[in-house]
C-alpha cells in the first residue's frame, strides 16, 4: 500500500479517499469554472495587456522583498526562540504569533495609528518618506504580516535540528557563529527555503491589511489579491477571472516547489 | 589529568550530587549505572553544556569550568554520533582543523593520516547518510581525535551497534585510545562492554557516583548492595557478621577479614566451585542438589541447593545433571560483605 499503511476492510480506505477526491474535485471546479466563464479568448485577452503584468510583477517584487525583509529578523529570531531560554521567552513567542491568530486587516488598522505617529511622522516631515497609501505601505504591510509567520517557520525548522551538533561542533572548537553558518544553517537549509516560499506566498496573498492601511492607487498598490477586491467592487468581471487564474497559478507553482524542496523538512 | 571535585548541579528534577572523580593522563575510564543515573549529565558538564552548581573540573591543573565549550579542547562524541550530514566522510574529519584554523596543508595531512590509521580511507568522499554504523562510528572517533584534544568523551559509543560489531569496535576503541594516548571516558550502562575496554570504572546511581576503581577491584569488593546487583553478581543474601563467621540463612561462613553487624553477602558465582559429591571437604564446603542447569555460550549456569539457592557459572570440564549431588565450595576470600541499601 505504498507508504500507507494496512487497513482493515476495503469500506475505510474507500470512504476517506473518496472525501478526499470530492474535496479535490470541488476545487478543481471553481478553478475550471473561472477558466469557462472567461473562454479561450478573453483569456488571451486579459493575459496580454500590460496592466496584467504589471499587477503581477508588483506582486511578486513586493512579496520578494518582503519575504527577504522578514528572513533578517525571522532567521535569528527563529533560531533564538528554538535555543535559548531568555526572560519573557513565552511573552515574546505568544507577541511573534500575533500577527498569526489576529486578522491581517486588524494589523492594517494598527498600522495606520503606528505610521501616523512618532517617529514615523518626523520621518515623513524630515526625509520626506511617506510610509502609507504608496508602495512602502504594501511593504510594510506584507512585512508585518509575514514577519511574526516567518519566525515560527524558522522556529519550527531549527526544532528539528538536535542540539547536540551544535555541541559536538563546538567541542571541536567551532564558535557559535562558526557553528551556526557551517551545521545548524546547512541543515536547516531545506526546512528555510521550504519556509521562504510558503512565507512568500503569504505575503503575495496578503489584502486585508492593505485594504485599510494602503487603499487603491493603480500601478502602486495593487498587488493582485488586492486588485482582484478593487475590480470586484468596480464590476470588472473578466479582470478579476483572469486574475484569479494567475492567483492559482501562482500559489500552485509555490506550493510544488515547496513540496518539492521541502522534502522530508517540511515544517507545517 | 582530569580532576573533578565536589561537582553539583541541577536539571530539572534531576541533580548530579558531590561528584569528585579523577582520571588519570591516557587513561579509560568508563562510566557505568543504569539508565537516569546521571552518567551523561557529568559528561554533558565536563563537555560545557551546562553551568554546574558548585565544584570545579580541573583538566592538567587549569580550572576550565569557567570556558566555553570550544575552550575546552574536549572533544565529545555523542550517542549516534552526530555527523555533519552536510560535509563528507573527510568533510566531518577536517571540521575541528578548519575550526582551529590550521594551515590548509595541514589539515590535508591530517585528514589523510587519520582516513588511512581508521581503515576508511576509501569512505572519503561518502556522505554520512550513506554510512554503516561502524563506518559511522569510526568517523566520528577520526572527527574528535583529529584536533589532538586533552579528553575525548565517548556517550554510549557502541549502543547502536549490533553485537558482533560492537565487540570488534571495542577491541578498536582500546587499541585507538593506546594509540592517541588521550584520556577517554566513556559512558555505558553494560558491564561487559566496560569490561572490554576499561582500566577503571566509575559506577553512577541518582546523581551520585557510588564507586570507582579497577573492574577486578570493584568486583571483588563491591561498595554496596546496589553495585553488587548493578555487576550481577547474582548470590546476594542478608546476613549477620560476627568477627570471621558470616551467618546465612542458618548457614555459617567462614570469611577472611573480619567485620560485624547486618549486612549482604555478595559472591560472584564465576568464584564458587563445584565438586563431586564426595570430592570436597573443608572449609565453606556445602553439599547440595543442582536444581537447574543452562548451558551458556562459554560455560554452563548451575544453580545449587544447599540451604541456599547459589548460582555457580563453571566451565563445562564436567557436566553435571539436575538433581545430581554435589559438594559447592565458597573461597573466604571471595566472600563480600556489603552495605544494605
Amino acid at each position: 500500500m505504498g507508504n500507507g499503511f494496512l487497513a482493515r476492510g476495503r469500506w475505510w480506505p474507500a470512504v476517506t479517499i473518496s472525501i478526499a477526491l470530492a474535496a479535490i474535485s470541488f476545487y478543481l471546479l471553481l478553478v475550471l469554472s473561472n477558466w469557462f466563464y472567461l473562454g479561450l479568448a478573453d483569456t488571451v485577452y486579459f493575459f496580454s495587456q500590460p496592466r496584467m503584468w504589471q499587477r503581477f510583477w508588483l506582486t511578486v517584487w513586493t512579496s520578494t522583498i518582503s519575504m527577504s525583509l522578514s528572513l533578517v529578523i525571522g532567521i535569528p529570531a527563529g533560531y533564538a526562540l528554538s535555543r535559548f531560554s531568555f526572560p519573557c521567552r513565552n511573552l515574546f513567542a505568544s507577541i511573534v504569533d500575533l500577527p498569526i491568530v489576529v486578522s491581517p486587516a486588524v494589523i492594517g488598522a494598527f498600522l495606520f495609528g503606528i505610521t501616523t505617529r512618532f517617529p514615523f511622522d518626523l520621518i515623513s516631515e524630515h526625509y520626506n518618506i511617506y510610509i502609507g497609501r504608496n508602495v512602502y505601505g504594501v511593504l510594510l504591510v506584507q512585512f508585518t504580516v509575514t514577519c511574526a509567520f516567518c519566525a515560527r517557520l524558522m522556529k519550527a525548522s531549527f526544532d528539528m535540528i538536535p542540539p547536540k551538533f551544535e555541541l559536538v561542533s563546538r567541542s571541536l572548537g567551532a564558535s557559535n557563529f562558526r557553528t551556526f553558518f557551517k551545521v545548524v544553517l546547512p541543515m536547516a537549509k531545506n526546512g528555510i527555503l521550504a519556509s521562504m516560499i510558503v512565507v512568500w506566498a503569504r505575503a503575495a496573498a496578503e489584502w486585508e491589511g492593505l485594504m485599510l492601511f494602503v487603499g487603491a492607487s493603480e500601478g502602486e498598490t495593487d498587488i493582485m489579491p488586492f486588485a482582484i477586491y478593487l475590480d470586484w467592487n468596480g464590476g470588472m468581471m473578466g479582470w478579476v477571472t483572469s486574475m484569479t487564474i494567475v492567483c492559482i497559478l501562482m500559489a500552485v507553482t509555490a506550493m510544488a516547489a515547496m513540496r518539492l524542496i521541502g522534502g522530508k523538512s517540511s515544517v507545517w | 589529568m582530569i580532576e573533578i571535585q565536589n561537582l553539583s548541579g541541577s536539571l530539572g528534577e534531576f541533580c548530579l550530587r558531590n561528584i569528585d572523580l579523577t582520571v588519570q593522563d591516557g587513561e579509560y575510564m568508563v562510566l557505568l549505572g543504569p539508565t537516569g543515573a546521571g552518567k551523561t549529565v557529568l559528561i554533558e558538564y565536563m563537555v560545557g553544556m551546562y553551568r554546574q552548581r558548585e565544584g570545579v573540573i580541573l583538566v592538567d591543573g587549569e580550572d576550565i569550568t569557567p570556558l566555553y565549550t570550544e575552550e575546552r579542547n574536549i572533544a565529545y562524541v555523542p550517542q549516534d554520533y552526530a555527523l555533519f550530514p552536510n560535509l563528507s566522510v573527510a568533510g566531518n574529519i577536517a571540521y575541528g582543523l578548519e575550526a582551529k584554523r590550521h594551515p590548509k596543508k595541514e589539515i590535508t595531512r591530517i585528514t589523510e593520516e587519520i582516513l588511512d590509521a581508521l581503515g576508511i580511507g576509501h569512505l572519503r568522499h561518502r556522505m554520512p547518510l550513506n554510512l554503516s554504523g561502524g563506518e559511522k562510528q569510526r568517523v566520528a572517533l577520526g572527527r574528535a581525535l583529529a584536533t589532538r584534544p586533552k579528553v575525548v568523551l565517548l556517550d554510549e559509543p557502541l549502543s547502536a551497534l549490533d553485537e558482533n560489531l560492537r565487540a570488534q569496535m571495542s577491541r578498536e576503541l582500546r587499541d585507538l585510545q593506546q594509540s592517541s594516548k588521550a584520556t577517554f571516558v566513556h559512558v555505558c550502562h553494560n558491564f561487559e562492554e566496560a569490561s572490554a575496554v576499561a582500566d577503571r570504572i566509575a559506577i553512577m546511581n541518582n546523581g551520585f557516583l557510588v564507586q570507582v576503581g579497577t573492574l577486578e577491584e570493584v568486583k571483588a569488593q563491591p561498595k554496596n548492595e546496589f553495585v553488587a546487583r548493578f555487576l550481577k553478581t547474582q548470590n546476594i543474601f542478608p546476613a549477620v557478621a560476627d568477627g570471621t563467621k558470616v551467618l546465612v540463612n542458618g548457614i555459617q561462613l567462614e570469611k577472611k577479614s573480619s567485620t560485624r553487624g547486618d549486612m549482604v553477602m555478595a559472591i560472584r558465582p564465576e568464584k564458587l566451585r563445584i565438586h563431586p559429591d564426595n570430592e570436597a571437604g573443608g572449609l565453606n564446603a556445602f553439599r547440595g542438589t543442582i536444581v537447574e542447569a543452562i548451558p551458556r555460550p562459554h560455560f554452563i549456569e548451575y544453580t545449587v541447593d544447599v540451604g541456599l539457592k547459589l548460582t555457580v557459572f563453571q566451565i563445562a570440564e564436567r557436566e553435571y545433571r539436575v538433581g545430581d549431588a554435589v559438594t559447592v565450595q565458597v573461597p573466604a576470600e571471595h566472600i563480600a560483605l556489603v552495605e544494605k541499601v
